[in-house]
């Protein structure tokens, strides 16, 4: 299937960028608008949604695949991924959160260091410098994210749970996440550590708006992550 | 203690079939071949009540009824692993299909918009 006739000039036309879409019709006219100024294929994966959250997407301009029902993040990721593993001019894929919580410019110098470096695979990590203020709460559930990630990927990471990712063609073909909820972030770290490919953890901000702090994790759940990566299907 | 042995090594076989159990058809049938045994061991049992109290001594249990027991035990966790993975499975399976759903959806009005356009 070819790229989609759209008459506006293209912008970075081999990057896709994946949103994840939940319940986010306040926010994601926002998102999409940001990242529009930079990247033309925006996908984005309405998770049966129960607002009006993919009809604003698509009114922003985005492509817009909508799951039948709520399956979970990872899902609705690895649903993006399979779009963009089949347009053939895909580059890149840029996995981007809903929530307004990215920045666009940490997204394109990413690119710029993969492009630079030959690097097929960038994380981003709130915790390289000090722009990103987490909350304690905030701070000690990441880092049990961290050491599990540790524990069953062997990649160092410092950032196990940042939702932005920059994986280049050769690294999205190994991708393929059956965690349907949370614990797919460290199973993508997982699967693509895997591949041998070189990786790099790139500084990026985090921006707490008091709409993505309040869609938090619990300490607890690091429990359920461990017990889904360890008991599979 | 013999039945510490036996229970020690059924709770360990239970961990193993959570966490590596696949379903194949060799798994199933030694799932039934354990149903048949059960069934055909109660109805002995319910004749020959006097072998419960037996095989529990051999085993070093004080009461046949503790033996009753720690089968019961045993029996209901297997049960609720095995119904778990099974779950895993299905929850895999709709997943999938779901997906195919969403990415034949989206074709589907992709191509009905480029048909409009001509």
């Amino acid at each position: 299937m070819a790229t989609s006739t759209k008459a506006r000039s293209r912008k970075n036309p081999g990057v896709y960028v994946v949103v994840a879409l939940y319940n986010e019709e306040t926010v994601i006219k926002g998102v999409i608008d940001g990242l529009h100024e930079h990247f033309s294929n925006v996908i984005c994966i309405d998770d049966g949604s129960t607002d009006h959250s993919a009809a604003v997407a698509e009114k922003a301009g985005a492509t817009v695949i909508r799951h039948p029902m709520n399956l979970g993040q990872g899902a609705a990721l690895q649903t993006g991924i399979a779009y963009c593993r089949a347009q053939e001019d895909m580059e890149y894929v840029v996995t981007f959160d809903g929530d307004g919580q990215h920045r666009v410019e940490d997204v394109l110098d990413m690119l710029s260091y993969s492009h630079r470096k030959d690097c097929p695979i960038v994380f981003g990590s709130r915790f390289l410098d000090k722009r990103t203020k987490p909350g304690l709460k905030k701070k000690i559930v990441l880092k049990v994210a961290v050491i599990i990630t540790r524990l069953i990927t062997g990649l160092q990471l410092t950032d196990a749970h940042n939702g932005l990712r920059v994986l280049r063609r050769d690294a999205v073909a190994h991708i393929n996440l059956i965690q349907d909820r949370m614990s797919h972030a460290t199973e993508i770290v997982h699967q693509l550590a895997d591949t041998k490919l070189p990786w790099k953890e790139y500084p990026v901000e985090v921006l707490y708006t008091d709409y993505s702090k309040a869609k938090g994790q619990s300490v607890l759940n690091s429990i359920n992550i461990l017990f889904d990566l360890v008991v599979r299907s | 203690m013999p039945s510490q042995w036996v229970l020690f090594i059924a709770l360990i076989a239970i961990a193993f079939y959570l966490l590596r159990s696949k379903p194949t058809a060799k798994s199933q049938a030694i799932r039934r071949l354990f149903l048949i045994l059960a069934l055909v061991g109660g109805m002995v049992l319910v004749l020959v009540p006097n072998l419960l109290f037996d095989t529990a001594t051999l085993l070093g249990i004080k009461e046949g009824s503790d033996l009753l027991l720690y089968l019961f035990i045993v029996a209901m966790m297997f049960y609720v692993v095995h119904q778990y993975r099974r779950l895993l499975w299905f929850d895999k399976m709709t997943t999938d299909l779901a997906r195919e759903v969403a990415l034949l959806r989206h074709e589907l009005s992709e191509t009905e918009k480029r048909l409009k356009k001509k």
